[in-house]
């Protein structure tokens, strides 16, 4: 315990990027239907109530992990409740890190089959998906926090520039009446996407390698405020060209919103940009849970060296997310039905209840 | 596709052994064994062709009552 098996140190910029890219990766990927299915067109509401919750849970886990400086959140479970039943619990992180990897793996593949190449059997891209992830993995990361550095600008500059070729068949009556959603559809709406700003748990690992901890906080809420500003740029940018009904019933909106771009014919099927977008950065969210599941699981048992267990974990997270799910509607209903519950339950829950169970014994540092 | 599954093992056990035994981190490789252990539990039957039960299936379970409310209309 307390030795420290990952050696790089990210910087604030880096930190930025890197939960960036974990968030909007799978956001604009498969949240903006269900969100608009529920919210109708005030879909833009339930983000920005959706980003409120995202800032509290953050709170909740930087505070939680400001009090054991050094530590990922696997070294201080078994502080706060224990040898065992901490570890137990650690346990549950990292087959909810496990989980969310094969998740991200899966939704990415399914996509592909799904919108491009329905022939060529899913295995496939799960194979080289892994294969990408378990070497990055291996080179740790500081190398996954550059990769974000490069991928982000591009990717965020890109979305903008669809947004901008796309405004010719954005028609603002789209999304009128504004605040025409009842209270109750508008909670259901936030569920979903407050279930991917609660991802931020991952900081929880990340924190002891920050290499300046001071502003924390602050960096934490500016990059979910990026986040916010890219998920409704997508998903109002969507609104505008289709409207909530038929936004409501696509699989992929932001993709069919993109295949609607035609500039002088010859501006057109531009949806090759959202798939790189897509790719380059769930390839970097896939990887830092990874990451996080394969450090966990070193510091739970003790370990001296993560890099042992990244093939043996590659090879389950790739049979898994083969298994979770026999199609992509029902991985879309997991995600928008099961999915919320289940991860607030780890993403703000338990780190809550830590934190009190903390207040109270007054472990770690003020 | 078993034979290329278990020449998918061989390769990861003769990457990552040795220099573990080397090494004696005999902790590393029991938890190593384990971990491949596991993904062989998950591999296999999924390239015979038998159908195991998806973890979703538990999760959905647990969380039936709250996900029903969350359907959209």
């Amino acid at each position: 315990m307390g030795k420290i098996l990952e050696g790089g140190k990210i910087d604030a910029r880096q930190t930025l990027y890197l939960l960036v890219t974990m968030i909007y990766a799978t956001l604009i990927l498969f949240v903006p239907q269900n969100t608009v299915a529920h919210a109708q067109q005030d879909a833009w509401l339930s983000f920005l109530v959706a980003f409120a919750g995202g800032v509290l849970i953050s709170l909740v886990v930087i505070n939680l992990s400001l009090r054991f400086p050094g530590q990922t959140l696997f070294e201080y479970l078994p502080r706060i409740l224990g040898r065992f039943p901490g570890k137990i619990i650690g346990f549950f992180y990292v087959w909810l890190f496990i989980h969310l990897c094969a998740l991200v793996d899966r939704e990415y593949c399914s996509t592909i089959v799904a919108a491009f190449m329905p022939e060529t059997p899913l295995v496939v891209f799960l194979i080289h998906g892994t294969i990408m992830f378990a070497y990055l993995a291996y080179s740790g990361l500081e190398v996954l926090a550059r990769l974000s550095q490069l991928f982000l600008p591009l990717n965020a500059g890109l979305l903008t520039i669809l947004f901008v070729l796309a405004t010719p068949e954005m028609k603002v009556v789209n999304i009128l009446p504004v605040f025409d959603t009842s209270l109750l559809s508008l909670a259901k709406s936030t569920l979903t996407p407050l279930s991917w700003f609660g991802e931020i748990i991952t900081l929880a690992v990340i924190i002891p390698y920050l290499a300046e901890q001071k502003n924390v906080y602050r960096l934490t809420i500016k990059a979910l405020f990026f986040v916010l500003v890219l998920i409704e740029l997508s998903t109002v940018g969507v609104l505008l060209i289709f409207g909530p009904a038929l936004t409501g019933s696509y699989l992929f909106p932001v993709l069919n919103g993109t295949k609607m771009i035609n500039i002088a014919n010859f501006f057109e099927r531009l949806e090759i940009i959202p798939i790189v977008i897509w790719i380059t950065s769930g390839t970097v969210k896939a990887t830092l849970f990874f990451w996080a599941a394969t450090l966990g699981s070193a510091q739970l048992l003790g370990l001296k060296d993560y890099h042992p267990l990244i093939l043996p974990l590659a090879v389950i997270v790739t049979s898994l997310s083969y298994l979770l799910h026999p199609n992509i509607i029902d991985l879309l209903n997991f995600l928008t039905e099961d999915f919320p519950f289940y991860a607030l339950t780890f993403e703000f829950l338990i780190p809550f209840l830590l934190l009190i169970i903390v207040l109270i014994k007054e472990t770690g540092k003020k | 596709m078993i034979f290329l599954l278990i020449l998918v093992f061989l390769f990861i056990i003769y990457l990552q052994v040795p220099p573990l035994v080397k090494n004696k981190m005999w902790r590393e490789l029991i938890a190593f064994a384990v971990f491949l252990w596991l993904g062989m539990v998950l591999a296999v039957p999924l390239v015979l062709g038998f159908n195991l039960p998806s973890p979703t299936k538990a999760i959905e379970a647990i969380f039936k009552p709250l996900a029903n409310w969350l359907i959209p209309s």
